[in-house]
């Protein structure tokens, strides 16, 4: 018998640390702003950066919108040379303080993303935030929360090309007022790593360019909405919420875990429980209790998705 | 001479959050921002920790609930009463001194 409670003194939030590197010229101009509202969030971008306005707005196409969305996040590219014989740095900005920097035009992009992830963090506290990639199928809403490189988009990506919704591989947005799970359908960061597997699953990558990002290394965006008509799934309850961790050569299995358990992770998992304190364990707890909680050990995409679709026929049978 | 420890009555703090989950519990701890999470053991023990009731109280209690010999149970909620305390989920010198 064990009887040993356990404590959760920290909570844990993934930020971009490292400034990308390397070299290659770079055009200029000066565009923008673009308006898009992806789900529930609303784009503002500025760019100074020749193509690289072309280059969100190619990926993000299907969320352009003419008049600029409320409550807005906003990032501003912007390049600079010290002195004429030093290469070009590319600054991205957000309102306040943060800048992210780089020298490197492939990396330009993929921090383009962080820094609207980083102003979603900042500035969209009316929703709970779970570092969590999140599916839809059958109109109840599956979360995937892990940490960085526990194959989320991956695993985002498999259910993808059978059929299911994307919600996000990013951020689950819980709405305190309903506890229903709100998209924010970013493209699909996939690790080049997972090039192959997402290629032999059909999915529309190969001929995505291909990105710097800090710490992740070489990445392709998947933009969503190229997969199928409704591939993009809307605001749903949430029905389950799997904690995937990817294995290298693993047999996938799937664990039960409780609800106590699985709550205490997104608590652990959030970026900003804190903002909400007593609402947020209320909200975690009224939206855990409707769910069913898993470990899952990822392994084959296909053996892994298998394991998922068995959770959601499970939950047909209830 | 031998000291004999003199029994204490551990208290549920206030200010804690709590929702039961099937069994388990999560406590929300709103002076410090803490969450913790009982297990169906540690929850059944913390909710009778109301300071009338010492270790071995609670051990007997436990036995009830669970197949569990005294020993066993006794060494368990010390165990659990001192993991709670070191988290400040219960207070030891709150409790009612019964004499």
């Amino acid at each position: 018998m064990t009887a040993l409670p356990v404590t959760l003194p920290t909570h844990a939030t993934t930020m971009p640390q490292v400034i990308g590197e390397s070299a290659r010229p770079a055009e200029e101009s000066s565009c923008g702003p673009l308006y898009f509202q992806i789900g529930a969030v609303g784009v503002c971008v500025r760019s100074q950066v020749a193509g690289l306005l072309e280059s969100y707005a190619k990926l993000y196409r299907g969320y352009r919108v003419q008049t600029r969305p409320a409550r807005a996040v906003e990032v501003e590219v912007s390049h600079r040379r010290m002195l004429p014989w030093f290469r070009k740095h590319f600054n991205i900005r957000t309102p306040g303080p943060r800048k992210f920097k780089t020298r490197d035009p492939a990396a330009v992009l993929p921090y383009l993303e962080w820094a609207i992830n980083w102003q979603i963090m900042l500035n969209r506290p009316e929703y709970l935030q779970i570092h969590a990639s999140v599916m839809q199928r059958d109109g109840m809403g599956f979360i995937f929360p892990a940490s960085p490189g526990s194959g989320k988009t991956t695993l985002a990506a498999g259910l993808l090309a059978r059929g299911w919704r994307y919600l996000s591989d990013e951020f689950a947005l819980i709405a305190p007022q309903t506890g229903s799970l709100m998209p924010y359908p970013k493209a699909l960061c996939v690790k080049a790593g997972s090039h192959p597997v997402v290629e032999e699953l059909g999915l529309p990558i190969a001929d995505a360019g291909v990105h710097t990002k800090p710490l992740k290394g070489k990445v392709r965006f998947l933009d969503p909405t190229r997969v199928r008509e409704g591939a993009v799934g809307t605001t749903c309850p949430l029905r389950a919420v799997i904690f995937p961790k990817y294995e290298a050569g693993a047999q996938p299995c799937l664990m039960p875990m409780s609800r106590a358990e699985a709550a205490f992770e997104l608590n652990r998992l959030s970026f900003n429980f804190l903002e909400f304190g007593r609402g947020g364990i209320d909200l975690l707890a009224e939206v855990i209790r409707s769910a069913v909680c898993y470990r899952l050990r990822g392994g084959e995409i296909n053996a892994t998705c298998d394991l998922v679709d068995s959770v959601r026929e499970g939950l047909d049978k209830r | 001479m031998f000291f004999k420890r003199r029994p204490t009555y551990p208290v549920k703090r206030a200010g804690l959050v709590h929702h039961e989950l099937d069994g388990e519990a999560l406590l929300y701890d709103t002076a410090d921002n803490v969450t913790h999470r009982l297990n169906d053991t540690a929850y059944f023990i913390w909710q009778h920790c109301d300071g009338t009731r010492d270790t071995a109280e609670l051990a007997s209690l436990l036995t009830q609930r669970y197949d569990v010999d005294q020993d066993v149970a006794l060494r368990d909620v010390a165990a659990s009463l001192r993991e709670m305390t070191r988290n400040k989920i219960v207070d030891r010198s709150k409790g009612q001194v019964r004499r």
